[in-house]
Parts: C-alpha cells; structure tokens; sequence
C-alpha cells in the first residue's frame, strides 16, 4: 500500500511540470480512477462531555463507556445511539494535548487539530497547522476543493477563542463557512451551465488575478520601508487562489458526480432547530465526500466558552442551563442535563454515520474510507486530560473498531500522526508528536 | 467615602519616581542596560524565580524564563509585576530562599531604569497597511459605484482584537477565500451598476388601492394563501398596472397573464394537478398577516377610502412557544414577480384615521339623561334615517343591549358606521367608544354579531370640554401612528422581512405620500429553482403596518394606495452606470475612452492619484481583452474588476520612507478621517480638499463637517457596538420566564440605547462623565416602557434626547443592554460585569486567567459573596479576580434583565482601588469625583487605538495617560477627544 502511494506521487509530480490542464483522475487512466479516495472529517464539540461524578450514581449517563459485557464496553445511555456503529468506531481514553496543560483552557478548541503552544508568547505565530490542512495538502490534487472547513458561526470570531478548528499552513485561522445554502451553491452549484463559458470565465479570472498579482507585487515593491506583512498575506493567499483556480480549471471537464439533493433542506437555520441545522450540514458533508469534491472537512459543532449560538442548543432542546454552564455543573441535575446534551449529539453522529455507510464507493461505503475524528479538548470544564475522543470508519485503511482504548495516557497528537499513517500520509512528526498510537484502534 | 490622601500619595510616589529615573537614567544606554542585565539580573532571575516560572510550570500562569534584557512592548506589564512582586517581597515566596539585599536592590534600579527608556522609546512607526473592514469595504464599494446593493454577504466575518475592534491591523486578514469573495463581488457590482444605454430599461410599476367595496367586479376564483394568512375580501382591492412617466424611453413591465402551477391547494391540503390562470389577482394579493385576536377592536378594518390599521402588536417569539407574529395588523401585498435587481421605490398614501377612543376596557360610566340638545338616540329602526348631530364636539356612545335570549346566536362584535368611518369593538360594556362629530346630517348605520335587533338603543352624548373622558379622547387623538415599510419573502411558518428606511409619523387627517426607497437584493428573497411549479412558491412580500411602540392607544393609520416602481430610474444611463463609465461616447477614441475612464476610476477607487506606472499595467490589461473581445463594455469592466480586487483599493496604506514619524500626505489623511469618522471611504469634497492640499489647513473645518454628516453614525455604530462588547447583548439567551418583558421587540430597540447615547454626547460635545451618569436619557416609546418611565415621550420609534429625574437611569452603566448582556440572561453576573467595567470604562484590564484551572462548584444555594470568594481564594485566581469582582458586586442592583431592582440586593463592595461603595449611584459619585480622569484615559485609548486601526505602543500608552490629549481639558468633553485625536500624532504621524 505504501509503495503504491508514491509511485502516485512520483507520476503526479512529472504530470504537474509539464501540463497543469489534466486532472490527475483522467491522466492516471482506470487504475488510479479506480482507487478508493481516503478522506479525513474531523468533527469538534466545545466544553467536554459529560462524565458524571460516582456519587450520583448515574454512571450510565457517562459519555466514555463504564461498563462491560461479555469483554465488549457497553454503551451509555448518551452514546447509545451509536450503538449499531459497534463495527465501524471506537472510544479511545487517556488523550491529552501536552500544551492543552500548559495552557488557557479556553483555547482548547484552537489546539485540538493543532496541538500548538499557544502559551509560548515568544511564537511568531500564535498557532499551527492544523490536521485536517495537513491532509489537505497531500490530497487537494484529487479532488475540487482541497478541504471545507465549517463551523456553526462563521468567520473566524476571537483570535484565540476561536470560531474555527482549522489553521493554514502559516498558522493562521481559517474563516469557517456556516450557511448550508452558501455551501451548496459553492460545491454542488459550481458546475452548473456550460462548461465552456465557465472554462472561458475561469481563465479570464486566472488572468485577471495574474495581473492583480503583478500590480500588487509592484506595489508591495513601492512600500518602501511600510510593514509589509500585510501584503506578504495577500500575495500568499493570491497565489493559492491562482493555484486553486487552475485547479478547477482542469475539473472542469468532468462533471459532477449525479446526486439526489431532495432531503437537503438548505433553509435551515441555527437560530431556530439545532438538529435539522446538524443534519443538513452533516448531509452536505456526506453529499460531499460522496462526490468527491474534497477529501478534508473540519466542521466545528460548538464553541468554547459560552460564545455563539451553539451555547443555547440545550435550551432549545428544552433543557435548563447553557451549554457551558452545563459544563460547568456538579450537581447530579446538571451532570444529567449535560449528558441528556451529549445524547443529542450522538444522535446526529448517528445520522451521519448512516449517511456515510449509504453511500457506496468502488470498495466498501464512504464510511470505511473516511476517517471520522470526534471529540473535544477538554474532558469537562477546562480539564485538558482525557479528551472524550471517538474514531470513527477508515476500516478500509486498516483502523480496526469495537474498543474502548482506556489504557494510559497519550499524546493526542500520536494519534492524530497515526491518522495520517493510516491515511498514506507520510510524515514521521505531527505537532508535538512522540510516536504513532499504535495500540488497539491502529494497531497493524 | 474616598480617600484622597490616598490618591494624593500615590501621584507624588509616582512623580517621585519619575524624577529619580529621569536623572538616573539620562546616562544609561540600551547596551548598557543589556550588559548589567547579563550580569547582575539574570543570575538573580535564574536563581530564585526560573525554579517556578519557566515554559513548563507557570506558576500563576507566570514564565520568566524567557525575558531578556531588551524589554519589548510586549513583556513590559510582566516586568512591571515582576518589579512590584520583589519590591514588596511578595516573592520569592516564604518558602524560597530570600535575594541578597544588594542583588535586589540593583535588580530593582535595573529595572526602573530600563522601564524607563520603555517609556521614551520611540518605537519604530514603519507606516501602515491596513485591510479595509468588511464594513468599510462595503461602504467604499457602495459609494464608489453609487449603488445600494451590499454584496457582502459572502465575506467572513472579520475578527476581533484584544481590545474588541475588528479594525486592528494584527486580526485582519487576507486569506484565500476573502480573496475569491473579492473577484466575486468585484464583477456581481460591475453589473449590477452598469447597464447597456442603448436598450431601454424595462421598469415595474403598479398601484394597489384599497377601500371598502371598491372593486365592482372581484374575482369569482378562490385564492389561497397558507395558515396564519388572511386574505382581504376581493372587493376591497383593485391592482392596476401603471407606465412611470420619464424623461427617456421606457418599457413597462407587464405581469404575465397566463400561467399555470401543477401543485396547489385546496384548503390547507395540498393537491396536484395543472391548472391555468389568467387573472393578475392570482399574481397580486391583498392580505393580513398574523394570529388571531386583538386586545381592543379589529386589527384591520376597510372604510371606504382605504384599510385602517392598529399597531401591529410583535409577538413574544418565544422558540416553540409562539408563532412570531402577533395579530392581523400587518398588511401585505404578496406577489409573484419583482424586479431582480436595482433600486426600489414603494409610496404609500396615508393618513391619521379621524378615529374613535374605544372604551371596552376602561371602567367608564354611562352618560347621564341629557338633554336633546346635548345627545342623540338611535335604535335598529332608524338605520335608513339619517342621525342629526345638534352640535360639533366630542361624543360618548352608549350602546344599550337587550337582555340575552336563550336562542341568540352570533358574537357581540358590534360595529358603528358614520360618514363612511367605521368602529368596531367587541360590545363588553357601555359606553362603547368616544368619537369626534361635526354637526348635521350625517349618514350612519350599525351591524351586531348577534343581530341588531339585540341592540336596544344607541345614545350619542356631546362632552363638555372639561369631561375627563373629553380630555381623554383629545390626548388619544393627539397620537399619531406610524408608518412602517418591509420587503421580504413568505415562508410556508412565516415570513422574513427587513425594513425599507425608517418609520414615518403619520400626523395628518388628509392623505399624504409617503416615499420609501431600497435596493432590492438587500431584502430577503426566496431562492426558487426555475420551474418550481407549486402555487405558493417563491412569493415575494411587500408589507405596511402602524408601527408599534409601547401599547398606548393611538388613532388608526389608514391606508389607501400602495404603489411600487423598480427598478428605480432618475436618468437613462443611470448615475451608477456613469460613476463607472464616467467618459461618453463624445470622446470616440475608444483607447483614450478607456484611459480616461479606467484613470478616473481608479483614482476614485484608491483614494489618491494614480501614478504612470499603475496606469500602464491597467491599460495593457484592457488592451489585451479587448483585442479579444472587441467589446468596449467588456474590457472596461474587467480592467475596473482588476483594480476593485487591487490592495490599493481593499487596503488602507500609509508609506512611509523612513522608521522615523513622517506626516501623512493629504490623500492618506483624507482616507485615514473618512475610515474613522464615517467608516467608509472620503466624499468627494474631503477628496478636493486633499487634492487641494488644504485638508491640514481646514481640518477643524472638515471634522465638524464630517461629525455632522449622517455618515457619522456609521462611526458611533461600529465604535460603540465594538468598544462596549454590545454583542453579548444580542446573543445573551434570557430566561423569558423571569424577564417577561424583555422580548425580542424590546432587544431591537434597547439595543441601540448605547450607541445613540454616546452619539448624542459626541454631537452635543458632552463630557465623558455624562457616560457615567446623566439626567439625559436617549430613548424612544419602547425604551420608556421597558425602564418604566411615566412621563410622556412621543418620539414613536425615533430616539431622542429627554430630561429623566430617576437617580438609578441615566449614562451608560444603566442601560438593560449593558447589564443585561453582561448577565448569564438568568441572573446577574457579577464578574462578567466587573471584567467589563475594568476593562472597558476604567481601561484596567485583568490579565487572562492561568491555565489550569480547577473546576469551581457551582452551589446557588450559597449567597453570592461567598461563591466570590471561593472563586477568589483559588491559587492562581485571587490575583485577577480582586481587581475585579468588585466593580461587578457594586451593579447588584440591577438583574439579568438590566433593570433596577432598588435596594434588595446586596451591592456593597470595597472596590479595587480602596474605597466603598454601596450600589451604583455610589460608585457612579465615586468615579465622577476621584476616577473621572481614569474613565477618560480608558474612552481616548479606545478611541485612537481605533482611530489608527491598531494596538497602541507601550510608550504612546504611557504618553497617553501621562498627558492625555492637546486640547482636552477637565470635563473631558467628547468632541474635543475626537478632534484631538485627528490632531495628535498618534494619528498624523506614520
């Protein structure tokens, strides 16, 4: 497997230096097209999950299994909507980021997919490259889009707080998108009309972004001794706009895999039903994947620290407090409503999974060749060890599933290097890495 | 209450210090200080603190490790804690080994010696290039193409500083899909600006008249229009289509007659088949939105020259408790076909319903037998005759009810007809209503629900003047309504709709136009698929409605046309085409045509002039699609593309030459004013005065214009929303179940009381003390309803400026917006509100909190204070939380829903700075009298770190809170901050 993946690699690089026009999909003829695309979705809560203390003796409503049956981990009552994904996902304990330790605990969230240093004040940047941008990198040559980032508010809101999950290269936070109609029209609408205009129209804009290039590298000469950081930005961004352009340009010529929309209901809105907003956004995430548009997707679900819409979700579900409040709750009551919240979760993971298994790939569903990431940097109120974390499908690359991995303590980011292992990725090092996680789920 | 010897010796140690520094350190240079630092401070550091504060253990959230001896900005406040912690031996703990006498004593003058070269170190000031805002960007697009669109829709949200401001140069960023929402939007603006001159515009138009009966021949077809939607009867409408009179040739668009929907609807079910029409009255409808019910007579009622309309009550809206429309007074005209883009036009003649003041819930006494001269008695048999009013004047209606029978049926809806003015009510109890009568003869009749021989008699009897019920009833007809214009969309649970510009008051008898203007994709519009062939798909809404304010009773808004016109044209080409094509075919060189526009564009676009070199790139651009393309048009627009989508146009640049303060030249300064005053791009005036080279000359001038501008409040807006964190108001959830009141109507309108206060003050160049307290409040009828002000406002809507004698209202630390956004919307939170204040008023900000911080029990049982001070006593929190739980504790008073609750709560609080409070009113005197010159330092640092679109320097804080602003004296007015902000470096120099 890993050999095969370089020679990809190898033939893409030749292609690349002589003719940009042919996607790789085409030039690679019927094997490579033939090859099962491996993608990675991460997908983030905000606050922890419930883990009820033992003296309310609701040890059911844990969100990290407590009992066990027959040598398997029983689901709790918050994740037993999952229970029929016994096969395709498994719990793993014990994960902490080493920085999360060292850090505001507010800024989990901005970690997560990082694992940065955001208490080293002597960084240029205040964070790093994020997981799922990695995976980008390595597979935005296959697909339209290198990755899609969403978030239940968009932007990128508080620099740390933030409303995203998802980093650049340098860093820098990622503005996530929020609107499902906004989303739909950008994916699924783009290849709408004829192909040749848009071809004609895309061209134009390369040129015209060339020549914006141009003035602005002109201009960014004329600064003279002007802090020129700024424009060091926007040439960066720029370029990868002209890069993402010809990228689309070689797209062009291959239409959209057909879909069925009908269940989408692109009207949704955050303010008024949280579920119907998590699913359509999850469906778009299948739609997605399922044609191939991209093969990296970070979809923050709720935020940090009682900011933005998200913190009502319990109340509009009916439950007393805010979802950081809930967090924040000792009480047996509170403990409950937070795991009552968790348990509306993992009723949407739920849909989701079962979106994903419907759809079919050449081998196995689009679940075995995703890998799902689940979970949250802090296991309840700012405690940064334990990370809830559940890993979900990729059985197609070698993740074996039905466990609960409670052993020890691990660094999150072995894990998340061992998903980029899993995925033909290959880098030795992700974030503060000390090794790949090779017990249980990845074991080989 | 204060102690100022206190304040008195803290000033004198400081100035103190000052001196001795300025002696001492004169000498001492930057290498000088580096080597004694090597020497003589590192050795101590590593010696007695690295231990506990290192990268790895922070110890109060603390590391040292990493300082050397340069003292950047950046650690400058930890070296100052640092020095503070050592001079009072607070560290190296007690268990630690103490620093030898003389090491500490040569740390500390090391210290103070090198935070004072911080102070007077002039940091390098390597001129500025700073993003527009999404805000800022939108007005600069707007204006430049004079268009009211706003594309903005697809750019993400801009982040927020550490000071709350998304202008600030270190959050702004350019990424990728910022950069492809610019091309986007560059060409969507082109287009929607430009047009082809030579076809004539097709334009819109068309009336609805409204009036009991009017149309003599109604549609026999039913229309449907969903749940929660009631049709006005067919007869009561007519749609007619109009042709604008221009000075140019036009096309009048026709609204197809013939078409045909495969899904409609037979009642509330849903049937399919094809079915024609061919009537526009299938195209065009009449209808009333809303539930059922209203507290006094009919939401709407038709008269014969138009349809009366009682404020529309808003709903509670509480998510899956109520629907969110509150009863049947919104009118809407619901239609298939608009114009898809440009702007709008909606005129709406109008009038002050000559009304009746209905009784039904006042506990009024019957008239007394009076004489013929004074009243007038009519029963059912008299209906035909005409009534004969012996005098003008006022008039109570008693209306007298038989006795019930067993077999009446029907409702006691009882309504009274004069003159063609109708007056309905539920008949509960006599009197009826009062009403203005002129004397004669005057047509009348009545209906009753239940049948009119139930009604006994009606006894019409004149007031005196001085009757209470008279004076009454000259109060009510003293109102006016308002009138309120919405464009929008129906939804199959509702509709969505922004208002067209603001209400109007509506204060005369006799009809009058009133004229509301858009731009059409600025309004919610359904997004429906060609082909879509349901019935009710895709409708779009007009809507008119009296506007409510506060439930007072106010005469009905009767209105009799509506008239709509788009896209609006005031010349063929428009202005917008001409802004962007300013050059005509007069000039027939198609080259130079090109030039001369694409140089004046774009001298318009970046805010100066363009230099030779720009425009040769911009030119070859047009040449290259044009040798294509041969189309002028075209080549042009995609050039002017280029340059909407160029940093000179997306990016505010100030060059400088030098690391050395230059002056900004004319045209960076023009830019620089319009982006802090008006948030948006200069005029053409601020521009000609910087072509002119006058604008330093004239900038009193120009500041007084610009503050005078409506464009101004576009800097109040986004200043105060972002400075006071007003968007913890609008996402706070509040407990509707303990803050009744506090609906989702009185948020939108208690949302603006900061920003219109403040603008208020900077307008009447108040002093910054009024933000703390005032007997001015500036408020609307809603406002003065919620805080439970009696006196009369009559502003309607609008906000205006009012004496208010309530000790606990008044400034800005009063205000439901502030209190209640700083609250958990369930109850009071102290220490959001106190991190606000320090933070925000009193520009003391509390660190951020350590890492590491163990779980707090969340006990309600305990009283407040004593949760405080759990959360106090834990290691690594005291030290923040001192410095601000006390400022919270003083706002006790006010709960979750911002609104006083008198002296119940325990508000008593010895606050940071040593003196006791007990409530607002006491904090409010104490900050007035001791911390004024505090307040004003936090308002100016939030001010110019604003205004110069970044974070200020370590050493432009000191200066500014060492010497405030040229130009402000003691009362802090805030006026003169905003100009001497404009006259100081901070902002000239870059």
């Amino acid at each position: 497997m890993k050999s095969q993946s370089i020679d990809r690699r190898a033939v893409l690089k030749g292609i690349a230096g002589t003719a940009l026009a042919l996607p790789a999909l085409e030039a690679m003829g019927s094997e490579v097209a033939g090859q099962v695309p491996r993608r990675f979705c991460a997908l983030y809560t905000a606050n922890g999950m419930s883990l009820p203390k033992a003296e309310h003796k609701i040890d059911q409503w844990s969100w990290f299994p407590r009992q066990q049956q027959d040598g398997q981990f029983v689901f709790g009552e918050s994740t037993k909507p999952l229970e029929s994904f016994r096969n395709q996902l498994s719990f793993v304990g014990g994960l902490y980021h080493e920085n999360g330790l060292k850090s505001d605990p507010h800024t989990c969230s901005d970690m997560w997919l990082t694992g940065a240093p955001l208490h080293d004040e002597t960084r240029d940047s205040y964070n790093s490259v994020s997981l799922d941008q990695v995976v980008a990198r390595h597979t935005k040559g296959h697909c339209r889009q290198p990755s899609l980032v969403l978030s239940i508010d968009a932007g990128v809101g508080f620099l740390s707080r933030t409303g995203t999950i998802s980093y650049n290269h340098a860093g820098r936070p990622i503005p996530a998108e929020n609107n499902p109609r906004q989303v739909f029209n950008r994916l699924f609408r783009a290849d709408v009309g004829a192909l040749n205009a848009r071809r004609d129209q895309l061209r134009r804009q390369i040129k015209l972004v060339d020549a914006v290039l141009e003035s602005a590298k002109s201009f960014d000469k004329q600064l003279g001794q002007t802090d020129r950081q700024t424009m060091q930005q926007y040439l960066a961004s720029l370029d990868e706009v002209e890069s993402r352009l010809a990228a689309s340009e070689k797209w062009t010529d291959i239409p959209l895999k057909q879909q069925d929309y009908s269940h989408l209901d692109l009207d949704v809105s955050p303010e008024q039903d949280p579920a119907s907003y998590y699913r359509t956004m999850f469906d778009l995430i299948a739609l997605a994947f399922d044609a191939d548009i991209t093969r990296s997707i970070a979809f923050m679900l709720n935020r940090e620290d009682g900011m933005g819409i998200s913190d009502t979700f319990p109340l509009k579900l009916g439950l007393s407090r805010t979802h950081h409040n809930l967090s924040h709750a000792g009480d047996k009551a509170g403990q409950l409503e937070f795991a009552k919240y968790d348990r509306f979760l993992s009723e949407e993971l739920a849909g989701f999974f079962k979106r994903l298994n419907s759809y079919q790939d050449s081998q196995g569903t689009v679940l075995d060749n995703t890998i799902v990431l689940y979970g949250s940097g802090a296991s309840t109120t700012h405690q940064p060890r334990n990370l809830p974390t559940l890993i979900a499908g990729g059985t197609n690359m070698g993740l074996q599933h039905g466990v609960y991995h409670a052993e020890g303590k691990t660094r999150m980011a072995n894990l998340q290097l061992s998903i980029l292992q899993a995925m033909g990725i290959e880098q030795d090092t992700f974030a503060d890495s000390q090794g790949t996680f090779t017990d249980s789920v990845f074991r080989s | 209450m204060v102690s100022l010897t206190q304040s008195f010796f803290r000033r004198l140690t400081e100035l103190f210090t000052l001196l001795l520094l300025l002696c001492q350190s004169s000498a001492l240079k930057a290498d000088e200080l580096q080597t004694q630092f090597d020497s003589k401070v590192l050795p101590v550091l590593r010696n007695h603190c690295f231990d506990c504060h290192n990268v790895d253990d922070r110890e109060s959230g603390v590391r040292l490790d990493h300082l050397d001896g340069s003292l950047p900005d950046g650690a400058i406040k930890l070296w100052e804690h640092v020095g503070k912690q050592i001079e009072s031996g607070a560290m190296p703990p007690e268990d630690h080994s103490e620093i030898p006498e003389q090491q500490r004593r040569e740390l500390l003058s090391w210290l103070e010696a090198s935070l004072h070269e911080a102070r007077i170190r002039e940091a390098p000031n390597n001129g500025i290039t700073r993003r527009l805002t999404v805000t800022q960007y939108r007005h600069a697009l707007q204006e430049l193409l004079g268009i009211d669109d706003d594309f903005t829709a697809t750019l993400p949200d801009d982040g927020i500083s550490k000071d709350g401001f998304t202008n600030d140069i270190e959050t702004l960023s350019a990424s990728p899909l910022q950069i492809e929402a610019w091309f986007n939007i560059a060409t969507q603006a082109l287009e929607a600006s430009t047009v082809d001159p030579t076809v004539s515009p097709t334009v819109q138009n068309f009336r609805m008249d409204l009036g009991r009966g009017i149309n003599p021949q109604p549609l026999q077809e039913n229309l449907i229009l969903g749940a929660l939607n009631r049709l006005l009867p067919k007869q009561d409408f007519t749609v007619t289509e109009l042709t604008p009179e221009k000075s140019f040739p036009i096309q009048a668009y026709r609204l197809p007659a013939k078409y045909r929907f495969n899904e409609g609807y037979s009642g509330n079910a849903t049937v399919r088949g094809w079915r024609e029409y061919t009537s526009i009255y299938h195209k065009v409808f009449a209808c009333l939105r809303g539930d059922g019910g209203y507290p006094k007579g009919e939401p709407y009622e038709s008269v014969d020259n138009g349809l009366l309309l009682r404020p529309a009550i808003p709903n509670d809206s509480v998510w899956q408790r109520s629907t969110t429309y509150g009863p049947k007074a919104n009118f809407k005209i619901a239609l298939r076909e608009l114009p898809r883009h440009g702007r709008f036009r909606v005129t709406v003649r109008a009038a002050k319903f000559d009304d009746a003041l209905l009784l039904s819930n006042l506990n009024a006494e019957p008239a007394e037998q009076a004489s013929p001269q004074e009243s007038v008695t009519m029963s059912a048999e008299q209906k035909d005759q005409p009534l004969v009013i012996p005098q003008s004047g006022i008039y109570q209606v008693d209306v007298y009810r038989r006795p019930k029978t067993e077999d009446e049926k029907g409702n006691e809806r009882f309504s009274l007809q004069i003159d063609g003015r109708r007056f309905t009510d539920q008949l509960k109890r006599t009197p009826a209503m009062l009403l203005r009568l002129a004397e004669g003869e005057r047509d009348w009749s009545f209906d009753f629900g239940r049948g009119d021989a139930a009604i006994e008699k009606i006894v019409l009897t004149r007031l005196s003047m001085d009757d209470p019920l008279a004076q009454r009833y000259e109060t009510f007809m003293q109102q006016s309504p308002w009138l309120g214009v919405y464009m929008g969309l129906r939804r199959d649970c509702g509709h969505t709709f922004n208002q067209v510009e603001s209400s109007r008051v509506v204060d005369q008898l006799s009809t009058q136009a009133f004229v509301f203007e858009g731009a059409i994709n600025n309004f919610p519009r359904p997004d429906v698929q060609p082909g879509n062939d349901n019935y009710l798909a895709g409708l779009r809404e007009i809507l008119v409605h009296s506007v409510y304010t506060d439930g007072r009773d106010r005469p009905r808004l009767r209105i009799e046309t509506i008239e709509f016109e788009g896209p609006l044209y005031e010349s063929w080409p428009p202005q917008s085409h001409r802004n962007v094509f300013s050059v005509g075919p007069e000039v027939t060189d198609e080259l130079e045509r090109a030039r001369e526009t694409i140089r004046r564009f774009a001298q318009r676009a970046f805010r100066r002039p363009v230099d030779l070199q720009e425009m040769a790139g911009l030119m070859e651009l047009w040449r290259e699609h044009y040798q294509q393309s041969k189309d002028f048009h075209a080549s042009t627009r995609y050039v002017l593309a280029g340059i909407l989508t160029s940093p000179a146009f997306l990016f505010h640049v100030e060059n400088s030459q030098s690391p050395k303060p230059e002056p900004l030249n004319q045209h960076e300064l023009a830019a620089k004013l319009a982006l802090f005053l008006w948030d948006g791009p200069p005029d053409q005036e601020l521009t000609d005065v910087a072509n002119r080279g006058q604008l330093t000359a004239e900038l009193d001038k120009t500041i007084d214009r610009m503050i005078a501008d409506p464009k101004f409040e576009r800097f109040t807006e986004t200043f105060v929303r972002q400075w006071l964190s007003l968007d913890k108001f609008d996402s706070v959830e509040v407990d509707r179940r303990k803050y009744p009141a506090l609906s989702k109507f009185a948020r939108k309108h208690l949302r603006q009381e900061p920003v219109r206060t403040f603008q208020h003050l900077v307008r009447t160049n108040q002093s910054v003390g009024k933000l703390i307290q005032s007997d001015e409040m500036v408020i609307n009828e809603t406002l003065a309803k919620y805080y439970g002000i009696d006196q009369p406002i009559e502003s309607g809507p609008e906000f205006v400026a009012v004496s208010v004698d309530r000790s606990h209202l008044g400034g800005l630390l009063t205000q439901a917006a502030i209190q209640s956004g700083l609250s958990d919307g369930r109850e009071a939170n102290p220490v959001k509100r106190g991190a606000w204040f320090a933070r925000k008023i009193i520009a003391e900000p509390p660190n951020d909190p350590p890492p590491n911080v163990p779980e707090l029990k969340d006990d309600r049982s305990l009283p407040l204070k004593e949760r405080l001070r759990q959360h106090r006593d834990v290691k690594g929190c005291v030290k923040c939380h001192e410095g601000i739980d006390p400022w919270g504790v003083a706002f006790q008073q006010y709960d979750a829903g911002g609104l006083f609750t008198g002296n119940k709560a325990d508000a008593k609080s010895k606050l940071p700075d040593g003196v006791e409070v007990d409530g607002v009113a006491e904090l409010q005197q104490h900050l007035l009298q001791n911390r004024l010159a505090d307040v004003a330092f936090s308002v100016q640092k939030h001010l110019v770190t604003y205004a110069i679109g970044r974070p200020l320097q370590y050493n432009e804080w000191v200066r500014l809170k060492e010497n405030g602003l040229a130009g402000v004296d003691e009362d802090y007015r805030l006026q003169d901050m905003i100009r001497a902000i404009v006259h100081s470096d901070y902002f000239l120099k870059k």
